[in-house]
């Protein structure tokens, strides 16, 4: 269909990256006073753990010398204790420091999540972290800022992170609300009275806090506001009833409000003697790590964050309120546990119906974590005779089924044969009758010989209209109507193909009028409608019309890539144009609102309110926020999903209430996921056999449907 | 080399590190595995008591202790030593995983989006190293670690400070026949490419399963090396134009190690997808990999994840799910890109 040339891609590979140094960014992992720390990717694949100071800080006299040094001192620290520097530099406009991204909970979670530690537990994090200090001391540093959200229970040993790079910084000098001096409840009482006088002391006063923490779950010095925390301590005693007796005397000394009182380090070390290690690797913790690390093996092949990301960085943008990690943890926790211990089974190549709820049980991947259960085969049909590029859509109860040749109907519910098409042309003509595509309820249908026609069948097979639309021109012949865009409003918006170029047509199905045309100038061209305007993409520019008259109302340029065919879908006041990108319009007025997942091989996109998704060809598939563009969530599939473009002719993408389903390319089947989080639900292929075409793919409430060239099935999905 | 029977007894502790076992002998000395007190998994080299006093020995311990300047993320770190001590010994951080030797020899040839995943993870750690002058000299597969989190160059005791001027004393040649470049076998210097020499042939061979210098006697191999095209059927064919440039004789013409992965095709489109988009894949820039395979790892180490890349253990090779014809592409042993219900 495409006749012309493609232009050369310039100015380098289509998608743009966020990166810094040499590293690209793949998730906000958290975000502080001081700046941002990104999950990264290094150019050997490796995953970094990217802290980006703001540039307001970076500002601050000496305090690029001060993030040199403690950068080098980071260095000569890192060992076992805490994860290695890989490089950093101080004099770029965004100072950075990257070090290895260890998958391993913070001590904040393990104790919010899975409760106090037990009394050798504790201890054995005391003889942790206390080798850790020892370290960090050695090394000429003070940490300043021991806390359990800066310790990580590695399966290789508690491990020290955030060394508060540059928190030397006066007090006064701070102008954001986070407190980058130490962290109120784990401060010790030299360093809340001044920053300045804080010795190795005051690591030890934390260590002390840490493991009262570990306890009790909270700082021995209580919650409430800082200032009432701050004052408790330095003026009131710690509260460690709660601390196991054969620990309390030492928790005790560390906290004392006299520096000199505390232990050092070294007699830490010998009245902890021997730990075991063994006690603080529970087997929940260790689950949680397996899952961890399983998941930090997929990460490196996650989509990078598009480059509009580091336009935002100086700016402290309103980011929602979310745990980013652990809704990343979260999404891909699913993956993990799906895509390893999905019930995947083999269908049979035979045509027999497995019967429903047969599904072997699926195998837990470790203690802990739920096994999802897989969907269950409803029905499952031969197709009458085999198809090629087949699609389904449900219409009134029935499955319908056609290709470009075909069309038939079957009963949802329970497969069985209903119709087939049986297209009446008008008397005298003898046309084949191309299938084009479901909209507005119906199947529309062309047949083209001196007149072109558009059709349409309902639900039940029963033909609702055919209307002339194009008429012989001078080679006495009829330009075909070869495409259907959309349906709305009792209008269809139809592509024809003519002598003259390609043209747009909007075709009242009530009387059959065509109420306007218009010329488009690329080959690469979609339509939309939301009933009122009708939305097209023109190559690179998009153009609001009235979806009667045709009159243009706005027109946007720029908003698709010249390469592409786009694809079009709606929001509530929005446009989202996807090509090599999804490009968010606003469709009152043309503005251009954002852009995301900017990447070559992306599908269509498909929205429901305000949440839209889309996949890439890594089998990474997101849910954006539509009106902000932001990531609800992305889900790492470890799966081969089958993208071909954002047009969607292929129908590897479709959305329900309940269920996103996806195609799977190297062997045929079919995924779905929980639209409201992105979680992995299940994912079905066929083994049995060599590779074949994807399956076109439907999404129906709880039921996902696909067609392979020769059969159809039917699924209902749990939906949590 | 036969050893001479050692009467001292079984040692179960150096410094303050507990011995819990010996994971390896060499000729330089023994490699175990010890605790911190608080548990922490060290690998502890101990020299030999025997060759302890030879000043060579003890200047290879220096400089592995030089090696602290590299990251710990690209190598075992070092995290103490005491070269003078009696014996000497040098404690890093243990790395569990296999060397590519044994990975390579347990369960043959990498395929290629393993590979790549090695090729760019040592081009890394190269770059790590020279960045901080060293130059290694003795890369070779039994020097590589595969960690979790990428490979890891080992044993810098052969190294060499890339400025330094001194030669050594004694002239001989050391090395490994078969991974010394050319310019190491003729006795020349030693460079940043010599390095990149190596990097050539252990990427060959984790391609082939066989260095592609050959085996054999050590001065045939040293004359292949230096004289012959290196024997490169079965490595990939999107990999045969860098490791065929890493193996250039003339070091000046071996690409340089930031350059050395740039971006390689996007994995080829699934046999039989729907013809009727007209779509084309964009440039070929971006380097994507090719999803992480699933394997195994559970050899009772404190780490039970499975690994993106590591090999299969023996007890797990077969696929649980339902048989099908072995992929062609799939070297034994390795994962294929297919998900598999793990084992509990």
């Amino acid at each position: 269909m495409t006749s012309s040339p493609r232009p050369e891609a310039t100015g380098g590979p289509a998608p743009q990256a966020a990166r810094i140094g040499p590293y690209e960014l793949l998730q906000l992992l958290g975000e502080g006073g001081m700046g941002q720390v990104y999950l990264a990717r290094s150019p050997g694949a490796r995953l970094v753990a990217l802290k980006v100071i703001r540039p307001e800080y970076a500002q601050a006299p000496h305090f690029r010398d001060r993030f040199r040094r403690e950068a080098e001192a980071a260095r000569r620290v890192s060992g076992l204790f805490t994860p290695p520097v890989l490089d950093a530099d101080a004099d770029s406009p965004l100072p950075w420091l990257a070090t290895a991204y260890v998958p391993a909970p913070s001590l904040h979670e393990v104790v919010r999540r899975h409760g106090p530690l037990s009394a050798p537990g504790i201890a054995a994090l005391g003889g942790g972290l206390a080798e850790a200090l020892s370290a960090i001391h050695a090394a000429g540093l003070v940490h300043r800022d021991l806390k359990p959200g800066n310790v990580l229970l590695a399966a290789a040993g508690p491990q020290v992170i955030d060394f508060g790079i540059s928190k030397m910084l006066d007090a006064t000098q701070l102008t954001g609300t986070d407190s980058t001096i130490g962290t109120p409840g784990f401060m010790a009482p030299e360093q809340v009275v001044s920053s300045r006088d804080v010795g190795r002391e005051a690591d030890v006063f934390a260590l002390g806090c840490v493991l009262a923490f570990a306890a009790t779950g909270e700082s021995p010095f209580g919650t409430g506001s800082t200032a009432a925390v701050l004052y408790r301590v330095v003026h009131e005693q710690p509260r460690l009833d709660a601390v196991p007796e054969s620990l309390r005397g030492l928790v005790t000394s560390c906290l004392e409000k006299e520096p000199a009182r505390r232990p050092s380090v070294a007699g830490l070390l010998v009245r902890l003697g021997s730990t075991d290690p063994a006690e603080l690797l529970t087997p929940a913790l260790r689950a949680d790590l397996a899952e961890r690390q399983q998941r930090a093996t997929l990460l490196p092949d996650a989509p990078p964050l598009p480059a509009t990301v580091l336009a935002t960085l100086p700016v402290t943008a309103a980011l929602p309120d979310r745990r980013r990690f652990l809704r990343i943890a979260g999404a891909v926790a699913g993956t993990a546990a799906a895509a390893a211990g999905a019930a995947v089974w083999a269908t049979t190549r035979t045509g027999t119906v497995a019967s429903a709820g047969n599904s072997p049980a699926p195998k837990a991947l470790s203690a802990g974590s739920t096994a999802p259960a897989g969907p269950s085969l409803v029905w499952q049909r031969e197709l009458p005779t085999s198809s090629t590029n087949g699609r389904i859509a449900v219409l009134a109860g029935t499955l319908v089924h056609w290709d470009q040749s075909q069309a038939a109907g079957f009963d949802a519910a329970g497969g069985s044969p209903r119709w087939t098409a049986a297209p009446q042309l008008p008397a005298g003509e003898s046309a084949a009758v191309t299938w084009l595509g479901v909209g507005g309820g119906a199947l529309f249908g062309a047949a083209t010989s001196d007149t072109g026609y558009l059709l349409a069948l309902d639900g039940n097979g029963r033909q609702l209209f055919v209307h002339p639309v194009t008429q012989a021109d001078s080679s006495g012949f009829a330009s075909p109507v070869n495409q259907l865009f959309a349906v709305g409003a009792g209008i269809a918006l139809v592509g024809v193909d003519g002598d003259s170029g390609f043209q747009l047509l909007a075709v009242d199905l009530t009387g059959g009028q065509v109420l306007w045309t218009r010329q488009v100038t690329s080959s690469m061209y979609s339509a939309v409608t939301d009933g009122q305007r009708c939305y097209l993409q023109d190559g690179t520019d998009t153009y609001a019309l009235d979806l009667r008259t045709g009159r243009s109302s706005w027109h946007a340029q720029g908003t698709g890539s010249s390469g592409d065919e786009p694809g079009l879908s709606l929001a509530p006041n929005i446009l989202l144009v996807t090509d090599n990108k999804v490009q968010a319009v606003d469709t009152a007025t043309g503005t251009r609102l954002w852009t995301a997942v900017n990447e070559s091989d992306i599908s269509a996109t498909l929205t429901n309110g305000g949440a839209a998704f889309v996949a890439d060809d890594s089998g990474t598939v997101f849910g954006l926020n539509s009106l902000s563009g932001k990531q609800n969530w992305s889900t790492v599939t470890s799966l081969d999903l089958f993208v071909d473009g954002a047009k969607g002719v292929s129908q590897n993408i479709s959305l329900s209430q309940d269920l996103l389903v996806l195609s799977t390319g190297s062997h045929p089947g079919l995924v779905a996921l929980r639209p409201t989080d992105g979680r992995l639900l299940w994912a079905h292929q066929d083994t049995s056999g060599p590779a074949g075409q994807p399956w076109a793919v439907l999404a129906s409430g709880a039921l996902a449907f696909a067609a392979s060239d020769t059969t159809l099935y039917a699924y209902r999905s749990p939906t949590s | 080399m036969t050893m001479p029977v050692s009467s001292v007894p079984p040692l179960n502790q150096i410094g303050r590190y507990r011995i819990l076992k010996e994971l390896g002998a060499g000729g330089m000395g023994r490699v175990y595995l010890a605790a911190t007190p608080s548990g922490r998994a060290v690998a502890v080299k101990v020299v030999h008591p025997e060759l302890a006093g030879d000043p060579e020995f003890r200047s290879r311990f220096r400089r592995e202790a030089a090696a602290r300047a590299v990251s710990g993320a690209f190598t075992a770190p070092v995290v103490d030593c005491d070269p003078d001590g009696t014996p000497p010994w040098l404690a890093t951080a243990y790395v569990p995983g296999p060397s590519l030797s044994d990975a390579i020899r347990t369960s043959g040839p990498m395929p290629e989006p393993t590979l790549r995943v090695l090729g760019a993870g040592l081009a890394e750690a190269l770059t790590a190293i020279h960045r901080v002058g060293l130059v290694h000299r003795d890369l070779k597969p039994s020097n590589i670690l595969l960690a979790l989190d990428g490979p890891r160059v080992i044993d810098f005791g052969i190294s060499k400070a890339a400025d330094a001027t001194a030669l050594t004393a004694e002239g001989q040649l050391v090395g490994t026949p078969g991974y010394m470049s050319p310019e190491h076998c003729a006795g020349a210097e030693l460079t940043a490419a010599s390095d990149v020499f190596s990097l050539g042939v252990v990427l060959a061979y984790a391609a082939t399963g066989t260095p592609p210098f050959g085996t054999g006697a050590a001065h045939a191999v040293l004359y292949r090396t230096m004289h012959e095209t290196p024997a490169l059927d079965g490595v990939p064919r999107g990999l045969l134009g860098i490791v065929a440039a890493c193996l250039d004789k003339d070091p000046a013409r071996r690409p340089p190690l930031d350059t050395c992965w740039p971006g390689c095709t996007r994995r080829p489109r699934q046999a039989g997808s729907a013809p009727s988009s007209s779509r084309s894949s964009a440039t070929s820039g971006n380097w994507r990999r090719t999803s992480p395979w699933r394997a195994q790892g559970g050899d009772g180490c404190c780490w039970e994840a499975p690994g993106c890349w590591l090999p299969r253990p023996q007890a797990e090779r077969r696929c649980c799910c339902a048989p099908r014809a072995p992929r062609p592409s799939a070297a034994r042993g390795w994962p294929g890109p297919h998900s598999c219900p793990p084992r509990t």
